[in-house]
Protein backbone atom coordinates (compact mmCIF):
# COMPACT_ATOMS: atom_id res chain seq x y z
CA UNK A 1 0.00 0.00 0.00
CA UNK A 2 1.26 3.65 -0.81
CA UNK A 3 2.54 5.46 2.26
CA UNK A 4 0.51 8.26 3.05
CA UNK A 5 1.91 11.90 2.62
CA UNK A 6 2.09 13.81 5.89
CA UNK A 7 2.42 17.74 6.67
CA UNK A 8 5.63 18.75 7.37
CA UNK A 9 4.87 20.80 10.56
CA UNK A 10 1.86 22.14 11.97
CA UNK A 11 3.00 25.56 11.22
CA UNK A 12 3.29 25.02 7.67
CA UNK A 13 -0.16 23.67 7.35
CA UNK A 14 -1.76 26.61 8.75
CA UNK A 15 0.22 28.61 6.29
CA UNK A 16 -0.55 26.84 3.56
CA UNK A 17 -4.18 26.55 4.94
CA UNK A 18 -3.86 30.43 4.83
CA UNK A 19 -2.12 30.26 1.73
CA UNK A 20 -5.35 29.12 0.36
CA UNK A 21 -7.53 31.09 1.07
CA UNK A 22 -5.53 34.12 0.82
CA UNK A 23 -5.85 35.18 -3.00
CA UNK A 24 -5.99 38.17 -5.56
CA UNK A 25 -9.71 39.26 -4.22
CA UNK A 26 -8.21 40.03 -0.33
CA UNK A 27 -6.44 42.92 -2.17
CA UNK A 28 -8.61 43.81 -5.27
CA UNK A 29 -12.33 42.70 -4.39
CA UNK A 30 -12.41 43.42 -0.78
CA UNK A 31 -11.54 47.25 -0.44
CA UNK A 32 -13.92 48.35 -3.36
CA UNK A 33 -16.75 45.78 -1.85
CA UNK A 34 -16.49 47.42 1.61
CA UNK A 35 -16.50 51.00 -0.12
CA UNK A 36 -19.60 50.28 -2.38
CA UNK A 37 -21.78 48.84 0.19
CA UNK A 38 -21.56 50.70 3.56
CA UNK A 39 -17.46 51.31 4.22
CA UNK A 40 -17.01 50.36 7.58
CA UNK A 41 -20.74 49.22 8.58
CA UNK A 42 -20.09 46.57 5.34
CA UNK A 43 -17.49 45.10 8.33
CA UNK A 44 -21.06 44.50 10.70
CA UNK A 45 -22.25 42.01 8.17
CA UNK A 46 -18.90 40.31 6.71
CA UNK A 47 -18.04 40.11 10.94
CA UNK A 48 -21.18 37.86 10.94
CA UNK A 49 -21.13 36.21 8.06
CA UNK A 50 -17.46 35.07 8.97
CA UNK A 51 -18.78 33.70 12.35
CA UNK A 52 -21.84 31.93 11.25
CA UNK A 53 -21.21 30.86 7.81
CA UNK A 54 -17.48 31.16 7.02
CA UNK A 55 -15.90 29.82 10.51
CA UNK A 56 -18.46 27.00 10.27
CA UNK A 57 -17.97 25.69 6.76
CA UNK A 58 -13.89 26.12 7.53
CA UNK A 59 -14.48 23.67 10.56
CA UNK A 60 -16.92 21.32 8.25
CA UNK A 61 -14.40 20.99 5.52
CA UNK A 62 -11.84 20.17 7.82
CA UNK A 63 -13.53 17.61 9.39
CA UNK A 64 -14.68 15.89 6.10
CA UNK A 65 -10.96 16.03 5.12
CA UNK A 66 -9.88 14.47 8.04
CA UNK A 67 -12.63 11.87 8.16
CA UNK A 68 -11.72 10.77 4.41
CA UNK A 69 -8.10 10.96 4.90
CA UNK A 70 -8.60 7.92 7.40
CA UNK A 71 -9.89 6.08 4.75
CA UNK A 72 -7.20 7.02 2.33
CA UNK A 73 -8.84 9.38 0.56
CA UNK A 74 -7.93 12.93 -0.42
CA UNK A 75 -10.07 14.38 -2.94
CA UNK A 76 -13.63 15.07 -2.52
CA UNK A 77 -15.16 12.01 -4.47
CA UNK A 78 -14.03 9.34 -2.25
CA UNK A 79 -14.54 11.75 1.19
CA UNK A 80 -18.17 12.53 0.09
CA UNK A 81 -18.39 8.95 -0.33
CA UNK A 82 -17.33 7.86 3.18
CA UNK A 83 -19.97 10.32 4.84
CA UNK A 84 -22.95 8.35 4.08
CA UNK A 85 -24.21 5.04 2.77
CA UNK A 86 -25.63 6.62 -0.52
CA UNK A 87 -24.01 6.18 -3.75
CA UNK A 88 -24.88 9.45 -4.93
CA UNK A 89 -22.75 11.23 -2.45
CA UNK A 90 -19.50 10.91 -4.49
CA UNK A 91 -20.92 12.18 -7.22
CA UNK A 92 -21.21 15.19 -5.94
CA UNK A 93 -17.79 14.96 -4.96
CA UNK A 94 -17.20 15.98 -8.95
CA UNK A 95 -17.52 19.32 -7.65
CA UNK A 96 -14.80 19.21 -5.62
CA UNK A 97 -12.02 17.96 -8.90
CA UNK A 98 -14.58 20.16 -11.64
CA UNK A 99 -13.96 23.15 -9.59
CA UNK A 100 -9.99 23.08 -9.33
CA UNK A 101 -9.11 22.07 -12.41
CA UNK A 102 -11.37 24.46 -14.09
CA UNK A 103 -10.72 27.43 -11.70
CA UNK A 104 -6.98 26.79 -11.94
CA UNK A 105 -6.87 27.08 -15.74
CA UNK A 106 -7.71 30.45 -15.43
CA UNK A 107 -6.52 31.71 -11.98
CA UNK A 108 -3.33 30.24 -13.72
CA UNK A 109 -3.23 33.02 -16.34
CA UNK A 110 -4.42 35.64 -13.76
CA UNK A 111 -1.34 34.09 -11.75
CA UNK A 112 0.90 34.77 -14.80
CA UNK A 113 0.22 38.34 -15.22
CA UNK A 114 1.23 39.00 -12.05
CA UNK A 115 4.45 37.39 -12.44
CA UNK A 116 4.71 39.30 -15.93
CA UNK A 117 3.92 42.23 -13.86
CA UNK A 118 6.71 42.11 -11.57
CA UNK A 119 9.14 41.87 -14.64
CA UNK A 120 7.94 44.71 -16.76
CA UNK A 121 8.02 46.45 -13.13
CA UNK A 122 11.70 45.74 -12.57
CA UNK A 123 12.90 46.64 -15.75
CA UNK A 124 10.63 50.07 -16.06
CA UNK A 125 8.35 49.19 -18.49
CA UNK A 126 5.48 51.27 -16.70
CA UNK A 127 7.82 54.15 -16.64
CA UNK A 128 7.55 54.88 -20.49
CA UNK A 129 4.26 52.88 -20.90
CA UNK A 130 0.70 53.25 -19.95
CA UNK A 131 -0.67 50.14 -18.36
CA UNK A 132 -4.10 50.47 -20.06
CA UNK A 133 -2.38 50.77 -23.25
CA UNK A 134 0.20 47.67 -22.23
CA UNK A 135 -3.05 45.54 -20.71
CA UNK A 136 -4.83 45.18 -23.88
CA UNK A 137 -1.58 44.39 -25.86
CA UNK A 138 -0.39 42.22 -23.55
CA UNK A 139 -3.68 40.43 -23.58
CA UNK A 140 -3.70 40.51 -27.61
CA UNK A 141 -7.41 42.26 -27.59
CA UNK A 142 -8.23 43.84 -30.62
CA UNK A 143 -10.91 45.60 -31.69
CA UNK A 144 -14.11 43.52 -32.63
CA UNK A 145 -12.26 40.50 -32.86
CA UNK A 146 -13.05 37.24 -30.35
CA UNK A 147 -9.91 35.71 -30.81
CA UNK A 148 -6.41 36.08 -29.59
CA UNK A 149 -2.81 34.46 -29.52
CA UNK A 150 -0.74 36.54 -27.56
CA UNK A 151 2.58 35.47 -27.41
CA UNK A 152 3.89 36.92 -24.02
CA UNK A 153 1.21 36.07 -22.26
CA UNK A 154 1.66 32.66 -23.58
CA UNK A 155 5.28 32.76 -22.83
CA UNK A 156 4.32 33.95 -18.85
CA UNK A 157 1.11 31.45 -18.49
CA UNK A 158 3.71 28.62 -19.81
CA UNK A 159 6.37 29.47 -17.49
CA UNK A 160 3.77 30.09 -14.25
CA UNK A 161 2.23 26.77 -15.25
CA UNK A 162 5.61 24.99 -14.79
CA UNK A 163 6.59 26.63 -11.41
CA UNK A 164 3.40 25.06 -10.20
CA UNK A 165 4.08 21.79 -11.85
CA UNK A 166 6.89 21.82 -10.55
CA UNK A 167 6.67 22.49 -6.61
CA UNK A 168 3.52 20.45 -6.81
CA UNK A 169 5.94 17.66 -8.08
CA UNK A 170 8.11 18.03 -5.28
CA UNK A 171 5.27 16.67 -2.98
CA UNK A 172 3.25 18.08 0.14
CA UNK A 173 5.95 18.90 2.48
CA UNK A 174 8.71 20.19 0.14
CA UNK A 175 6.73 21.42 -2.13
CA UNK A 176 3.28 23.20 -1.32
CA UNK A 177 4.52 23.51 2.38
CA UNK A 178 7.59 25.13 1.52
CA UNK A 179 6.06 27.05 -0.84
CA UNK A 180 3.67 28.22 1.49
CA UNK A 181 6.36 28.90 4.26
CA UNK A 182 8.20 31.56 1.63
CA UNK A 183 5.23 33.11 0.35
CA UNK A 184 3.28 34.16 3.33
CA UNK A 185 5.49 35.82 5.24
CA UNK A 186 7.11 37.67 2.06
CA UNK A 187 3.72 38.62 1.04
CA UNK A 188 2.74 40.16 4.49
CA UNK A 189 6.00 42.02 4.46
CA UNK A 190 5.61 43.42 1.15
CA UNK A 191 1.68 44.47 1.84
CA UNK A 192 3.37 45.96 5.57
CA UNK A 193 5.63 47.77 3.41
CA UNK A 194 3.55 49.25 0.93
CA UNK A 195 0.85 49.75 3.27
CA UNK A 196 2.93 51.80 5.59
CA UNK A 197 4.45 53.83 2.27
CA UNK A 198 0.96 54.50 0.80
CA UNK A 199 -0.94 55.52 4.02
CA UNK A 200 2.26 58.20 5.13
CA UNK A 201 2.24 59.66 2.24
CA UNK A 202 1.68 63.34 2.73
CA UNK A 203 0.58 66.29 0.18
CA UNK A 204 3.35 67.91 -0.06
CA UNK A 205 4.77 64.50 -1.69
CA UNK A 206 5.28 65.08 -5.30
CA UNK A 207 2.05 64.43 -7.39
CA UNK A 208 -0.22 63.63 -4.19
CA UNK A 209 -3.65 65.65 -4.75
CA UNK A 210 -5.41 64.52 -1.63
CA UNK A 211 -4.47 62.51 1.90
CA UNK A 212 -4.18 58.83 1.27
CA UNK A 213 -6.05 59.05 4.64
CA UNK A 214 -9.31 60.09 2.45
CA UNK A 215 -9.11 56.88 0.67
CA UNK A 216 -8.76 55.21 4.43
CA UNK A 217 -12.19 56.97 5.16
CA UNK A 218 -14.28 56.06 1.99
CA UNK A 219 -13.23 52.40 3.37
CA UNK A 220 -14.14 52.77 6.92
CA UNK A 221 -16.44 55.35 7.01
CA UNK A 222 -19.75 53.62 7.96
CA UNK A 223 -23.07 54.08 6.64
CA UNK A 224 -25.57 52.06 8.84
CA UNK A 225 -28.56 52.57 6.46
CA UNK A 226 -26.60 50.54 4.24
CA UNK A 227 -27.09 47.58 7.38
CA UNK A 228 -31.17 47.61 6.08
CA UNK A 229 -30.22 46.62 2.79
CA UNK A 230 -30.29 42.78 2.42
CA UNK A 231 -27.89 43.11 -1.19
CA UNK A 232 -25.13 44.77 1.67
CA UNK A 233 -25.97 41.56 3.29
CA UNK A 234 -25.43 39.35 0.52
CA UNK A 235 -22.48 41.47 -0.71
CA UNK A 236 -20.53 40.52 2.35
CA UNK A 237 -21.93 36.65 2.71
CA UNK A 238 -20.73 36.57 -0.97
CA UNK A 239 -17.36 38.38 0.02
CA UNK A 240 -16.68 35.91 3.17
CA UNK A 241 -17.27 32.70 0.81
CA UNK A 242 -15.37 33.71 -1.70
CA UNK A 243 -12.45 34.85 0.35
CA UNK A 244 -12.44 31.65 2.34
CA UNK A 245 -12.04 29.30 -0.74
CA UNK A 246 -14.50 27.54 0.48
CA UNK A 247 -16.80 24.94 -1.43
CA UNK A 248 -13.96 23.79 -3.88
CA UNK A 249 -12.72 20.24 -2.12
CA UNK A 250 -9.35 21.67 -1.83
CA UNK A 251 -9.46 22.74 2.08
CA UNK A 252 -10.88 19.07 2.57
CA UNK A 253 -7.82 17.37 0.66
CA UNK A 254 -5.33 19.76 2.84
CA UNK A 255 -7.12 18.17 5.85
CA UNK A 256 -6.98 14.59 4.94
CA UNK A 257 -3.08 14.55 5.04
CA UNK A 258 -3.64 15.14 8.88
CA UNK A 259 -4.12 12.26 11.30
CA UNK A 260 -7.17 10.90 13.01
CA UNK A 261 -7.01 12.46 16.09
CA UNK A 262 -4.91 15.55 15.20
CA UNK A 263 -6.48 19.32 16.37
CA UNK A 264 -8.57 20.09 13.21
CA UNK A 265 -10.65 22.89 14.97
CA UNK A 266 -7.50 25.43 16.00
CA UNK A 267 -5.77 24.71 12.77
CA UNK A 268 -9.17 25.36 11.25
CA UNK A 269 -9.12 28.48 13.31
CA UNK A 270 -6.08 29.89 12.80
CA UNK A 271 -6.11 29.77 8.73
CA UNK A 272 -9.15 31.13 8.76
CA UNK A 273 -8.19 34.56 11.17
CA UNK A 274 -5.24 34.69 8.62
CA UNK A 275 -6.65 35.45 6.01
CA UNK A 276 -8.87 37.82 7.54
CA UNK A 277 -5.75 39.33 8.62
CA UNK A 278 -4.54 39.58 5.51
CA UNK A 279 -7.84 41.30 4.18
CA UNK A 280 -8.95 43.80 6.53
CA UNK A 281 -5.84 44.74 7.63
CA UNK A 282 -3.54 44.90 4.88
CA UNK A 283 -6.33 44.69 1.15
CA UNK A 284 -7.83 47.49 3.10
CA UNK A 285 -5.08 49.64 3.50
CA UNK A 286 -2.90 49.77 -0.24
CA UNK A 287 -4.93 49.86 -3.28
CA UNK A 288 -7.43 52.74 -2.17
CA UNK A 289 -5.62 54.77 -0.21
CA UNK A 290 -2.43 55.09 -2.60
CA UNK A 291 -4.93 55.93 -5.12
CA UNK A 292 -7.06 58.17 -3.54
CA UNK A 293 -4.01 60.10 -2.74
CA UNK A 294 -2.40 60.31 -6.41
CA UNK A 295 -5.80 60.57 -8.85
CA UNK A 296 -8.12 62.00 -5.67
CA UNK A 297 -10.92 60.43 -4.22
CA UNK A 298 -14.07 61.20 -6.76
CA UNK A 299 -11.78 58.79 -9.53
CA UNK A 300 -11.57 56.27 -6.96
CA UNK A 301 -15.57 56.45 -6.16
CA UNK A 302 -15.82 56.07 -9.90
CA UNK A 303 -13.35 53.00 -10.67
CA UNK A 304 -14.38 51.33 -7.87
CA UNK A 305 -18.68 51.64 -8.11
CA UNK A 306 -18.94 47.92 -9.60
CA UNK A 307 -17.61 46.54 -6.45
CA UNK A 308 -14.02 45.38 -7.85
CA UNK A 309 -10.34 47.31 -7.20
CA UNK A 310 -9.18 45.26 -10.39
CA UNK A 311 -8.72 48.06 -13.12
CA UNK A 312 -6.80 50.22 -10.23
CA UNK A 313 -4.64 47.36 -9.01
CA UNK A 314 -3.53 46.10 -13.15
CA UNK A 315 -4.08 49.33 -14.84
CA UNK A 316 -3.58 52.30 -12.64
CA UNK A 317 -1.53 51.77 -9.37
CA UNK A 318 1.44 51.00 -11.66
CA UNK A 319 1.89 54.14 -12.99
CA UNK A 320 1.32 55.90 -9.97
CA UNK A 321 4.35 53.89 -8.51
CA UNK A 322 5.98 56.41 -10.72
CA UNK A 323 5.66 59.24 -8.13
CA UNK A 324 7.98 56.88 -5.51
CA UNK A 325 11.34 57.97 -7.83
CA UNK A 326 14.05 55.36 -6.96
CA UNK A 327 11.48 53.28 -5.01
CA UNK A 328 9.08 52.52 -7.98
CA UNK A 329 10.33 49.70 -9.25
CA UNK A 330 10.71 48.33 -5.84
CA UNK A 331 7.09 48.80 -5.05
CA UNK A 332 5.57 47.47 -8.54
CA UNK A 333 7.45 44.57 -7.72
CA UNK A 334 5.99 44.21 -4.09
CA UNK A 335 2.60 44.95 -5.02
CA UNK A 336 2.29 42.57 -8.03
CA UNK A 337 4.91 40.24 -6.26
CA UNK A 338 2.63 39.94 -3.26
CA UNK A 339 -0.51 39.48 -5.85
CA UNK A 340 2.20 36.55 -7.39
CA UNK A 341 1.91 35.15 -4.16
CA UNK A 342 -1.15 34.88 -2.88
CA UNK A 343 -2.03 33.32 -6.66
CA UNK A 344 0.09 30.74 -6.56
CA UNK A 345 -0.52 29.73 -2.71
CA UNK A 346 -4.28 29.19 -3.93
CA UNK A 347 -3.59 27.62 -7.40
CA UNK A 348 -1.13 25.17 -5.54
CA UNK A 349 -3.79 24.27 -3.76
CA UNK A 350 -6.25 23.95 -6.91
CA UNK A 351 -3.61 21.48 -8.30
CA UNK A 352 -3.45 19.32 -5.19
CA UNK A 353 -6.86 17.68 -4.89
CA UNK A 354 -6.25 16.60 -8.68
CA UNK A 355 -3.50 15.32 -7.85
CA UNK A 356 -4.51 13.00 -5.36
CA UNK A 357 -7.59 11.98 -6.85
CA UNK A 358 -5.09 10.42 -9.63
CA UNK A 359 -3.50 9.62 -6.92
CA UNK A 360 -5.53 7.68 -4.83
CA UNK A 361 -8.06 6.00 -7.35
CA UNK A 362 -5.91 5.50 -10.47
CA UNK A 363 -2.76 4.70 -9.16
CA UNK A 364 -0.96 7.27 -11.15
CA UNK A 365 2.44 8.54 -9.27
CA UNK A 366 2.61 11.92 -8.36
CA UNK A 367 5.17 13.56 -10.59
CA UNK A 368 3.01 12.12 -13.70
CA UNK A 369 -0.16 13.45 -12.04
CA UNK A 370 1.26 16.68 -11.10
CA UNK A 371 1.81 16.47 -15.33
CA UNK A 372 -1.45 15.79 -15.72
CA UNK A 373 -3.24 18.42 -14.00
CA UNK A 374 -0.40 21.22 -15.78
CA UNK A 375 -1.60 19.55 -19.04
CA UNK A 376 -5.36 20.01 -18.65
CA UNK A 377 -4.53 23.10 -17.15
CA UNK A 378 -2.88 24.20 -20.40
CA UNK A 379 -5.84 23.04 -22.84
CA UNK A 380 -8.23 24.60 -20.30
CA UNK A 381 -6.42 27.67 -19.94
CA UNK A 382 -5.41 27.74 -23.65
CA UNK A 383 -8.81 28.05 -24.55
CA UNK A 384 -9.43 31.10 -21.89
CA UNK A 385 -6.50 32.38 -23.50
CA UNK A 386 -7.26 32.13 -26.73
CA UNK A 387 -11.16 33.30 -26.25
CA UNK A 388 -10.41 35.68 -23.95
CA UNK A 389 -12.04 38.88 -26.10
CA UNK A 390 -14.90 36.83 -26.60
CA UNK A 391 -15.73 36.59 -23.07
CA UNK A 392 -14.54 32.92 -21.94
CA UNK A 393 -12.66 33.53 -19.29
CA UNK A 394 -15.71 35.41 -17.83
CA UNK A 395 -17.76 32.33 -18.72
CA UNK A 396 -15.52 29.88 -16.81
CA UNK A 397 -15.33 32.35 -13.52
CA UNK A 398 -18.91 32.60 -13.43
CA UNK A 399 -20.00 28.94 -13.76
CA UNK A 400 -16.56 27.07 -12.10
CA UNK A 401 -15.35 30.00 -9.66
CA UNK A 402 -18.96 31.52 -8.35
CA UNK A 403 -21.89 28.86 -9.30
CA UNK A 404 -19.91 25.59 -8.69
CA UNK A 405 -18.71 27.08 -5.52
CA UNK A 406 -21.90 27.67 -4.06
CA UNK A 407 -23.12 24.50 -5.06
CA UNK A 408 -20.98 22.61 -3.82
CA UNK A 409 -20.97 24.05 -0.14
CA UNK A 410 -24.79 24.31 0.28
CA UNK A 411 -24.47 20.43 -0.79
CA UNK A 412 -21.49 19.36 1.81
CA UNK A 413 -23.02 21.50 4.38
CA UNK A 414 -26.30 19.49 4.00
CA UNK A 415 -24.94 16.02 3.76
CA UNK A 416 -22.22 16.61 7.27
CA UNK A 417 -25.26 18.00 8.92
CA UNK A 418 -28.20 15.77 8.20
CA UNK A 419 -26.63 12.47 6.22
CA UNK A 420 -23.30 11.90 8.15
CA UNK A 421 -25.09 13.57 11.04
CA UNK A 422 -24.51 16.05 13.56
CA UNK A 423 -23.34 13.76 16.34
CA UNK A 424 -20.82 12.34 14.50
CA UNK A 425 -20.53 15.47 13.06
CA UNK A 426 -19.84 17.37 16.01
CA UNK A 427 -17.47 14.53 17.66
CA UNK A 428 -15.39 14.93 14.29
CA UNK A 429 -14.68 18.63 14.26
CA UNK A 430 -13.77 18.34 17.99
CA UNK A 431 -11.46 15.43 18.60
CA UNK A 432 -8.50 16.29 19.60
CA UNK A 433 -9.18 20.18 19.25
CA UNK A 434 -6.96 22.25 20.57
CA UNK A 435 -9.28 25.17 21.57
CA UNK A 436 -12.57 24.81 23.48
CA UNK A 437 -15.26 24.43 20.40
CA UNK A 438 -18.32 26.77 21.59
CA UNK A 439 -20.90 24.50 21.90
CA UNK A 440 -23.58 26.89 19.97
CA UNK A 441 -21.66 26.38 16.73
CA UNK A 442 -23.64 22.58 16.31
CA UNK A 443 -26.74 24.63 16.01
CA UNK A 444 -25.56 27.01 13.71
CA UNK A 445 -23.58 24.47 11.56
CA UNK A 446 -26.98 22.44 11.66
CA UNK A 447 -29.27 25.31 10.51
CA UNK A 448 -27.77 28.67 10.08
CA UNK A 449 -24.75 27.80 8.11
CA UNK A 450 -27.21 26.02 5.80
CA UNK A 451 -29.85 28.46 5.67
CA UNK A 452 -27.11 31.25 4.63
CA UNK A 453 -25.95 29.15 1.62
CA UNK A 454 -29.38 28.54 0.67
CA UNK A 455 -30.26 32.31 0.78
CA UNK A 456 -26.82 32.92 -1.62
CA UNK A 457 -27.82 30.10 -3.68
CA UNK A 458 -30.93 31.38 -4.47
CA UNK A 459 -30.13 34.78 -4.75
CA UNK A 460 -27.76 33.39 -7.20
CA UNK A 461 -30.07 32.03 -9.29
CA UNK A 462 -33.03 34.96 -9.49
CA UNK A 463 -30.88 38.28 -8.57
CA UNK A 464 -32.81 41.15 -10.28
CA UNK A 465 -31.49 43.66 -12.42
CA UNK A 466 -31.86 46.67 -9.85
CA UNK A 467 -32.84 46.76 -6.34
CA UNK A 468 -35.16 43.47 -4.67
CA UNK A 469 -37.82 45.84 -4.02
CA UNK A 470 -38.19 46.65 -7.47
CA UNK A 471 -38.12 43.71 -8.56
CA UNK A 472 -40.84 42.74 -6.58
CA UNK A 473 -43.05 45.67 -7.27
CA UNK A 474 -42.71 44.42 -11.24
CA UNK A 475 -43.33 40.98 -10.35
CA UNK A 476 -46.71 42.34 -8.63
CA UNK A 477 -47.62 44.36 -11.46
CA UNK A 478 -47.70 41.26 -13.59
CA UNK A 479 -44.60 42.93 -15.44
CA UNK A 480 -42.65 39.86 -14.69
CA UNK A 481 -39.13 39.16 -12.80
CA UNK A 482 -36.08 41.26 -14.27
CA UNK A 483 -33.46 38.79 -14.22
CA UNK A 484 -29.98 40.07 -13.90
CA UNK A 485 -27.40 39.42 -16.47
CA UNK A 486 -25.07 37.67 -14.14
CA UNK A 487 -27.98 35.75 -11.95
CA UNK A 488 -27.99 32.02 -12.90
CA UNK A 489 -31.72 32.25 -14.79
CA UNK A 490 -30.16 35.42 -16.48
CA UNK A 491 -27.14 33.45 -17.70
CA UNK A 492 -28.83 30.40 -18.92
CA UNK A 493 -31.89 32.83 -20.43
CA UNK A 494 -28.82 34.91 -21.95
CA UNK A 495 -30.13 38.48 -20.77
CA UNK A 496 -28.09 41.11 -22.60
CA UNK A 497 -27.30 38.84 -25.28
CA UNK A 498 -27.22 39.25 -28.98
CA UNK A 499 -29.67 36.14 -29.08
CA UNK A 500 -27.93 34.76 -32.14
CA UNK A 501 -24.58 32.64 -32.79
CA UNK A 502 -23.61 34.54 -35.87
CA UNK A 503 -23.88 37.93 -36.65
CA UNK A 504 -25.37 39.14 -40.15
CA UNK A 505 -22.08 39.32 -41.72
CA UNK A 506 -21.54 35.85 -40.70
CA UNK A 507 -19.09 36.37 -37.85
CA UNK A 508 -18.95 34.71 -34.51
CA UNK A 509 -20.87 36.88 -31.64
CA UNK A 510 -20.02 36.29 -27.98
CA UNK A 511 -22.82 34.21 -27.53
CA UNK A 512 -21.76 31.32 -29.51
CA UNK A 513 -18.46 31.98 -27.49
CA UNK A 514 -20.42 31.66 -24.16
CA UNK A 515 -22.22 28.56 -25.43
CA UNK A 516 -18.71 26.80 -26.82
CA UNK A 517 -17.66 27.01 -23.34
CA UNK A 518 -20.17 25.65 -21.37
CA UNK A 519 -20.69 22.78 -23.85
CA UNK A 520 -16.78 22.38 -22.80
CA UNK A 521 -17.66 22.81 -19.49
CA UNK A 522 -20.50 20.28 -19.00
CA UNK A 523 -18.44 17.69 -21.46
CA UNK A 524 -15.60 17.86 -18.48
CA UNK A 525 -18.20 17.59 -15.42
CA UNK A 526 -19.73 14.19 -17.13
CA UNK A 527 -16.20 13.10 -17.96
CA UNK A 528 -14.91 13.55 -14.71
CA UNK A 529 -18.22 11.90 -13.31
CA UNK A 530 -17.23 8.91 -15.62
CA UNK A 531 -13.42 8.65 -14.26
CA UNK A 532 -15.41 8.53 -10.97
CA UNK A 533 -17.79 6.02 -12.03
CA UNK A 534 -14.81 3.64 -13.41
CA UNK A 535 -12.47 4.80 -10.43
CA UNK A 536 -15.35 2.74 -8.04
CA UNK A 537 -16.40 0.09 -10.24
CA UNK A 538 -12.98 -1.01 -10.37
CA UNK A 539 -12.58 -0.78 -6.61
CA UNK A 540 -15.94 -2.84 -6.21
CA UNK A 541 -13.92 -5.40 -9.08
CA UNK A 542 -10.86 -5.41 -6.92
CA UNK A 543 -13.22 -6.45 -4.10
CA UNK A 544 -13.23 -3.97 -1.27
CA UNK A 545 -15.33 -0.20 -1.00
CA UNK A 546 -14.04 2.47 -2.89
CA UNK B 1 -10.79 60.70 8.64
CA UNK B 2 -14.05 60.88 10.65
CA UNK B 3 -14.41 60.00 13.93
CA UNK B 4 -17.20 57.02 12.75
CA UNK B 5 -14.49 55.89 10.22
CA UNK B 6 -11.66 55.45 13.23
CA UNK B 7 -13.58 54.17 15.29
CA UNK B 8 -14.91 51.16 12.89
CA UNK B 9 -11.44 50.79 11.82
CA UNK B 10 -9.86 50.37 15.60
CA UNK B 11 -12.86 48.53 16.72
CA UNK B 12 -12.27 45.88 13.47
CA UNK B 13 -8.43 45.59 13.48
CA UNK B 14 -8.18 44.85 17.27
CA UNK B 15 -11.17 42.37 16.88
CA UNK B 16 -9.03 40.67 13.87
CA UNK B 17 -5.59 41.32 15.15
CA UNK B 18 -6.61 39.77 18.60
CA UNK B 19 -8.08 36.26 17.39
CA UNK B 20 -5.33 35.98 14.37
CA UNK B 21 -2.35 36.46 16.92
CA UNK B 22 -4.15 34.59 19.75
CA UNK B 23 -4.95 31.19 17.63
CA UNK B 24 -1.47 31.30 15.98
CA UNK B 25 0.04 31.75 19.38
CA UNK B 26 -1.38 28.96 20.63
CA UNK B 27 -0.23 26.76 17.72
CA UNK B 28 3.07 28.07 18.46
CA UNK B 29 2.76 27.49 22.12
CA UNK B 30 1.41 23.60 21.09
CA UNK B 31 3.37 20.79 20.96
CA UNK B 32 3.98 19.37 17.32
CA UNK B 33 1.50 17.30 16.42
CA UNK B 34 2.19 13.50 15.58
Amino acid sequence: MRQTERWGSRVGLVLAMAGNAVGLGNFLRFPAQAAANGGGAFLIPYLVSFLLMGIPLLWIEWAIGRHGGKYGHHSAPGMLDRLGKQRWLKYLGVFGIFTNLTVAAYYCYIESWTLAYVFHSVVGTFSTTDPKTFFPAYLGVHEASLFAVPLEALFWFLLTLALNVWILSKGLAKGIEMAAKVGMPLLILFGVVLAVRGLTLGTSDPGVVQSPLDGLNFVWAPNFDGLGNPSVWLAAAGQIFFTLSVGMGSIQCYASYVRENDDIALNGASAGWMNEFVEVILGGSILIPIATAYLGLAAVQSATAGGSGFGLGFLTLPTLFNNWGWFAPFAGAMWFGLLFFAGITSSLAMGQPVIAFLEDEFKLPRAKSALAFGASTLALGFFCVWLYPGGAFDEFDYWTGTFSLVVFALGEAVIFAYIFGMKKGWEEITRGADMAVPRVFRFVIQWVTPAFLIVIFTTSLVKPAGEWSAAFASLAAGDGWPFAADSVVGKLMHVGDSGRWFSESGHATPMLVKDLTRVLLSVLFVSIGGLVWLAWRRRGAEGGRA
Amino acid sequence: MTTGAWWMLVVTWTIVAFFTFKFFWMILKKPPQS
